[in-house]
């Protein structure tokens, strides 16, 4: 059955896959403000990209490209962004316990450091990889080979090791 | 740390968000409501007004280029005749701006999207070299022959010329992502609109080693 691609669909679009968007959004901007902007721009540039979204892609594969996109750009183009879009007042993904950060434990808290320190595409890549994608599934988004993905994964996380290795020892 | 830990570490953080993350479906709904332009298409208005203006001063140049060509002195004509290629050159990155502009979509893989918004903000910086190349020919167009028969001003004109000639030159070949971190390269791209450029061409550095590294897919 074809997508309905009015508002009220696009906001059950969005419920439904707003642990995407955050989870690339967070993994993009550190700062609490910027990243509700970000989480803003992801929210605009999907609805902006709905009525043209082709079903034979996976819907998931829709939304992480298009936030990875608006993400790995969105340090680029701060100023212009301002310019043109009205920042809303209030956020459109809320974290229940705002006042407080998550109650992560010290593992999570270093993988998500850890994460931030890598390149954009590398980030990208480490992100699809833990979220449970196939290798292929990686490449269509990424756009590179899946074997290349394989190359790659496996650096990131032999890197990942050696730091999870170091900052406990 | 094991690669199963690790994808167990990232399913508790999914759980823990999943119990926490609430969208604020009223806001959602305002953003369908936005009357806006995805950002990168609302650049193409502000260009193709540059590239209108610069193709009917480039008519007119060449309409007077052509006119006065049996007459006019020969350094007025060659002045104006290098400003007219250097301007169609500048001209032409602005159209090739425009056509990566209804190239970019957002929702298609992430290198080849990267690669072309890289390209997009990293050319302004070719602009701004071909600009700078551009100086000189405001210290020649106006020399007349009479000029000549003065020595003094004569000098001082071949000597401001070649300055101009040499700085242009010199920038033209030194306004390179690697002089980034010099001196004179901050003084002169210092500011919010060019820090973006830079990080493009870092960008597209980024995206040449993951061509290398292995074949790209669309």
């Amino acid at each position: 059955m074809p997508l309905n691609r009015d508002a009220a669909h696009f906001v059950n679009v969005v419920d439904a896959h707003k642990g995407i968007i955050y989870k690339v959004a967070n993994a993009y901007c550190r700062d609490t403000e910027d990243r509700k902007d970000l989480i803003q721009e992801i929210t605009l540039q999907l609805w902006l990209a709905f009525p043209k979204y082709d079903e034979q892609f996976m819907l998931t594969t829709w939304i992480y490209r298009i936030a990875l996109n608006v993400s790995i750009s969105f340090f680029r183009k701060q100023v212009s962004r301002d310019k043109i879009n009205h920042r809303l007042d209030e956020e459109i993904l809320t974290l229940i316990t705002e006042d407080e950060p998550l109650d992560l434990d010290s593992d999570l808290t270093m993988l998500h450091e850890f994460i931030r320190q890598l390149r954009e595409f590398d980030r990208a890549l480490m992100l699809l990889y833990l979220e449970g994608h196939s290798q292929s599934d990686m490449a269509t988004i990424l756009g590179i080979t899946a074997s290349n993905v394989s190359t790659k994964v496996g650096r990131i996380k032999e890197q990942l090791r050696r730091k999870f290795s170091t900052f406990k020892s | 740390m094991q690669e199963s830990e690790l994808i167990e570490l990232w399913r508790s953080y999914d759980r823990k968000l999943e119990e926490n993350l609430t969208l604020n479906r009223q806001n959602a709904a305002a953003i369908t409501l936005m009357k806006i332009k995805s950002v990168v298409g609302s650049m193409v208005p502000m260009k193709i007004f540059v590239i209108i203006v610069s193709a009917l001063w480039l008519s007119l140049v060449g309409v007077v280029l052509y006119r006065t060509y049996d007459y006019a002195s020969p350094f007025f004509w060659y002045s104006i005749a290098i400003h007219a290629v250097i301007l169609a050159f500048v001209t032409g990155v602005y159209v090739y701006q425009v056509v990566l502009i209804y190239q970019t979509d957002l929702s298609e893989a992430l290198v080849a999207t990267q690669y072309r918004l890289a390209q997009l903000k990293g050319s302004t910086l070719l602009i701004a070299r071909l600009m700078f190349l551009h100086a000189p020919i405001w210290t020649t167009f106006s020399i007349q022959q009479r000029m000549f028969q003065h020595p003094v001003w004569m000098t001082v004109q071949i000597l401001f010329t070649i300055v101009f000639v040499v700085g242009a030159l010199w920038l033209f070949f030194n306004i390179r992502y690697e002089n980034r971190e010099k001196k004179w390269f901050k003084f002169i791209f210092r500011g919010n609109q060019w820090e973006p450029v830079v990080k493009s061409i870092e960008m597209l550095r980024e995206i040449e080693q993951y061509k290398t590294d292995g074949q790209l897919i669309t």
